[in-house]
């Protein structure tokens, strides 16, 4: 199974859990086996614009026994241009880049629903909530959030990857933590 | 002059004899090294060389996270060259049983110290091609174990900007930023 692939049906999914649990509509910024830039991606999510972004991955970790779900929120580095102080945001603009700034607090409330949930779901250690600079999420006007489900390369993932419900329990995990999320977080 | 000749002969032998085993000398001290040139393993070092003992980060197999493994350089002419020596030993991996943090076929192909403490690093672009396809995990161990080998062991070393093949490059494998100085404080 190729991550891009599972990720792919993962994400379709998903998309008609949501909609018919929560009502809410989806956009997937991939809906092919085709390579989408970063840019591309936040634009995407930018344009509608969408009131979350949730950016699903596997990760693939250099060490096979570390495992489970995992999420990133970013922290734009400091000292970026148009980042706190800049005399380009006292003006008013919005710079590219430093978009997420104003969104970390509640990127980090469904950041951390996601994480548990699916900790709970597929019954393997959570490896909490990071911040670092991720140039895919610092441009949403949104609360964005990287998710990575499970390693790839971790021990016994084969397995976990072979059960037929693997996919139904991730879905519902994400549908519940994103309901969570709406009634939990102001 | 037959006299002669033998001790031409042997006096070349001698001198042969001599190089052959400076030769053998200096080929078993790089081998003994676990770094690159200037560099050897914790431990091995002959007595009474002025050695300078570095702290190196690599990932923990159990957690993930960063461990320490300590090397012993020759020290350079400045902190450009021990910085070069450090992260040549970083490339060469673990000793031990930790993960390797940079891809095997990376090389460093110039340090340089600016003022504020900033440190440019020009990799070549195996260190691109071995970190991709892997996940964020990957190129965030890549990152923090450069940075925490930077600031644990050379003082005054505040940020790091990363170039390939002399210039700047916006990721090492689509998740990270690297587009402007990482402050090593902040990926520590």
């Amino acid at each position: 199974v190729s991550e891009a692939g599972f990720v792919l049906s993962l994400a379709r999914r998903v998309e008609r859990d949501l909609e018919e649990r929560l009502g809410v509509t989806v956009l997937l910024t991939r809906d092919s086996d085709r390579d989408v830039s970063l840019r591309a991606r936040t634009e995407a999510a930018n344009m509608v614009p969408a009131d979350l972004f949730i950016s699903l991955h596997m990760d693939g970790h250099a060490s096979p026994r570390v495992t489970g779900p995992r999420a990133v929120v970013s922290r734009p580095p400091l000292g970026r241009p148009g980042g706190v102080g800049s005399p380009l945001r006292d003006l008013g603009f919005q710079v590219w880049g430093d978009a997420q700034r104003g969104h970390l607090n509640r990127a980090y409330g469904l950041a951390d629903r996601l994480v548990g949930e699916l900790s709970n779901a597929l019954g393997l250690p959570s490896r909490g909530v990071e911040e670092w600079p991720v140039p895919l999420l610092d441009a949403a006007v949104m609360p964005a959030v990287f998710l990575e489900i499970d390693s790839m390369t971790s021990d016994g993932v084969d397995g976990r990857l072979r059960n037929p419900d693997l996919e139904a329990r991730i879905s519902e995990a994400i549908v519940t933590a994103i309901d969570r999320y709406r009634r939990e977080v102001p | 002059m037959a006299v002669r000749t033998r001790t031409i002969v042997w006096a070349s032998s001698i001198a042969i004899l001599l190089l052959s085993i400076g030769f053998l000398g200096n080929q078993v001290f790089r081998e003994g090294r676990q770094g690159p040139a200037g560099t050897v393993a914790s431990g091995d070092e002959p007595s009474g060389a002025a050695f300078r003992t570095l702290t190196l980060y690599f990932g923990d197999p159990a957690s993930g996270v960063l461990a320490a493994e300590r090397r012993d350089i020759i020290p350079g002419a400045d902190t450009a060259e021990d910085v070069a020596a450090a992260v040549d030993d970083l490339i060469l991996g673990p000793t031990g049983d930790l993960i390797p943090t940079l891809p095997p076929d990376a090389r460093v192909r110039h340090v340089f110290v600016g003022p504020g403490g900033i440190v440019y690093l020009d990799f070549n672009g195996d260190l691109l091609t071995g970190l991709s396809g892997g996940g964020l995990s990957r190129e965030l161990l890549a990152l923090r174990s450069l940075a925490r080998t930077l600031k644990s062991n050379f003082d005054g070393l505040e940020r790091l900007q990363i170039l390939v093949e002399g210039r700047v490059i916006p990721t090492l494998a689509g998740h990270l930023d690297v587009g402007s100085p990482l402050r090593l404080s902040e990926w520590d």
